[in-house]
């Protein structure tokens, strides 16, 4: 298991260090959070190189790797700017000293995360390969990529696997297994608790961790039992959360006013590789790259620079590479929920039913409504409206994060019309782990009072 | 101090209440919940691999009485624990998996032109296909 450290640690550490390299953000934990996404990110990719040139992933494969990494992490060291040429940490503004509600806030939100990890600890002992996609699906697929390099293309027969799903998650898993030398359970409970920890880390730091409303907003987001539950279930719906909320917040640390040129295009770059990230975890991603298209134009027409578009469309390139790869190579099929169910024209009709958008309004209230779990009735509902009550309030980052999240529901709802799947079973069946993709984002919305600090 | 405490301070002291409150509940119930069965399935099915070819499909004898979740789960557990071989719902292989519960009692037909090749703990069976 250490060796399963190491093998993370490393190119997070390179990763680390070339963000601080390029100026992308003062915060430590925004550059952490970034550097364990990115870090997963690219050494999936790499890790995928490997298994499909037939090298497999053995030890002297992973020794490789990590000579690799640690390479990458010194040339970052070589190009660091020097302390001196390196420019002061923007500091938060100064605080008053901590009111009552600062103390009680910070009280709960460490109370909240020693239940939450409480939480965690006791899923994984009741459910040490996970939930039920996680051996069904996931975990499935990283043992196809680690136990035979020749045969894993195989994994795409598997039907109820869903074949088409991309391999970020799996190939991440099959590589720190493969620096263990072994499968423990602990790997995926590992990346699936660090992906829950940064989704809370990074939307405390957007808000700025002075403020007695980060811890709030802290402690709101370790609330919902469905949101917690999945940071344990060793599945993708909270890495794609991860990376939904990180490109957001760097979009929005884009859209500020008093960012230069450069690193205005820097943010977009980075966000347009989170993005593609995005769907290399999940096909949900690539709702995602649609939103942040539209985003990424807006900004781009609004500041008068469409070269900043062009810098977000570069940094989708890579992981679109290697999906197209993977969509098109290796697993050329058809998501299960958008099968062909007739002709184009019953298509369109779908879309019109009224009665299909009925049943879909009325199992998403019920649902939203519940959504959580016991004790948390009523909070996606409430989260929205404090969202929505900011951005009518004119808070342009509230209005950024609701409008990306009405636009991925919009998305969400067209695949429901179009699916030729039984629709209640469908709607029944995903809505709450759809809801847990967009619950960090939200809760950054529901708290954005005011400008969020620059990162 | 009391004399700080505007409404906008007690309904965010009563907001963070509450949702302590409900992230321990959360914690308690889970705290209840049973193990899941996913754990032993597989350790039942991993000793299968001994005996099976090391890729390629290998049969896998649908519950007699139809797919209940369980029947589903102990399959998918099959295919989990075997992992790279294709664990498929029919009996054209040269391995066939028997696992408990799956056969009919009194004789099971789908069997006939099989022979037992090993038994393993939890009740399932391994079965070849006869020369």
């Amino acid at each position: 298991m250490i060796l399963a450290v190491i093998g993370l640690a490393a190119p997070v550490a390179a990763v680390w260090l070339w963000l601080e390299s390029f100026g992308i953000t003062d915060s430590r934990v925004f550059r952490g959070a970034l550097a364990f996404g990115c870090a997963l990110g690219l050494s999936s990719v790499s890790t995928m190189f490997l298994v499909a040139s037939g090298i497999g992933l053995r030890p002297g494969a992973m020794a490789a790797d990590l000579l690799l990494w640690t390479a990458l992490a010194a040339t970052a060291l070589g190009v660091r700017p020097r302390r001196s040429e390196h420019r002061a940490p923007a500091r938060e503004p100064a605080s008053e000293p901590l009111a009552p509600l600062a103390w009680f806030a910070r009280g709960a939100f460490l109370t909240a995360a020693v239940l939450a990890l409480g939480t965690v600890v006791a899923e994984y002992i009741a459910a040490p390969h996970g939930q039920w996609d996680a051996w069904a699906i996931w975990n499935q697929k990283a043992r196809f990529l680690l136990r035979d390099a020749g045969a894993w293309r195989s994994l795409v027969e598997i039907d109820w696997s869903n074949p088409g799903h991309p391999l970020l998650l799996p190939a991440s898993v099959a590589r720190l297994w493969a620096y263990a030398g072994g499968e423990p359970t602990l790997v995926p409970a590992m990346v699936s608790v660090l992906f829950g920890i940064s989704n809370v880390a990074v939307v405390m730091a957007a808000l700025g961790w002075q403020r007695p409303h980060a811890w709030m907003a802290g402690t709101v987001a370790l609330v919902p039992g469905s949101f917690v539950s999945q940071a344990i279930a060793q599945q993708a719906d909270i890495p794609v959360a991860f990376f939904i909320l990180t490109a957001l917040v760097l979009i929005q640390q884009a859209a500020g006013g008093q960012v230069s040129v450069v690193r205005r295009r820097r943010l977009l770059l980075l966000a347009g590789l989170l993005g593609g990230f995005a769907a290399w975890t999940k096909n949900e991603g690539f709702l995602l790259l649609a939103v942040e298209a539209a985003l990424v134009l807006w900004l781009s027409v609004r500041h008068r620079a469409l070269t900043a578009f062009a810098w977000w469309l570069l940094g989708t390139m890579g992981p679109l590479l290697v999906i197209a790869w993977f969509k098109f190579s290796v697993a050329p099929v058809t998501p299960v929920y958008l099968a062909p169910g007739g002709s184009l024209p019953a298509l369109v009709g779908q879309l019109f039913q009224l009665d299909r958008h009925a049943l879909i309004g009325d199992i998403v209230t019920t649902r939203w409504w519940l959504w959580g779990g016991p004790w948390a009735t009523g909070l996606l509902p409430l989260t929205l409206l404090a969202g929505s009550a900011w951005a009518f309030r004119g808070v342009s980052d509230a209005r950024l994060l609701l409008a990306a999240v009405l636009l991925m529901l919009c998305g969400y709802d067209a695949v429901y019309l179009a699916s030729s799947l039984d629709l209640a079973w469908l709607v029944s069946g995903t809505v709450d782990r759809l809801v847990a993709q967009l619950w960090p984002a939200i809760v950054l919305a529901a708290f954005c009072t005011g400008p969020n600090v620059r990162l | 101090m009391p004399g700080d405490l505007s409404p906008r301070t007690v309904l965010s002291g009563v907001l963070l209440a509450w949702c302590v409150l409900a992230t321990g509940r959360v914690f308690q119930l889970t705290l209840a919940k049973p193990a899941d069965p996913m754990s032993e399935l597989e350790s039942e099915f991993r000793p299968m691999a001994a005996y099976l070819p090391p890729f390629g499909e290998v049969g896998y004898l649908e519950a007699y009485d139809g797919p209940t979740e369980e029947a589903v789960r102990m399959h998918y557990a099959a295919q989990y624990a075997l992992v790279p071989r294709l664990i498929v719902g029919r009996a054209g292989a040269e391995f066939l998996i028997v696992a408990r519960g799956t056969a009919r009692g009194s004789g099971d037909v789908r069997l006939i032109g099989f022979h037992p090749v090993a038994s393993f703990s939890g009740g399932h069976r391994l079965y070849q296909r006869d020369r």
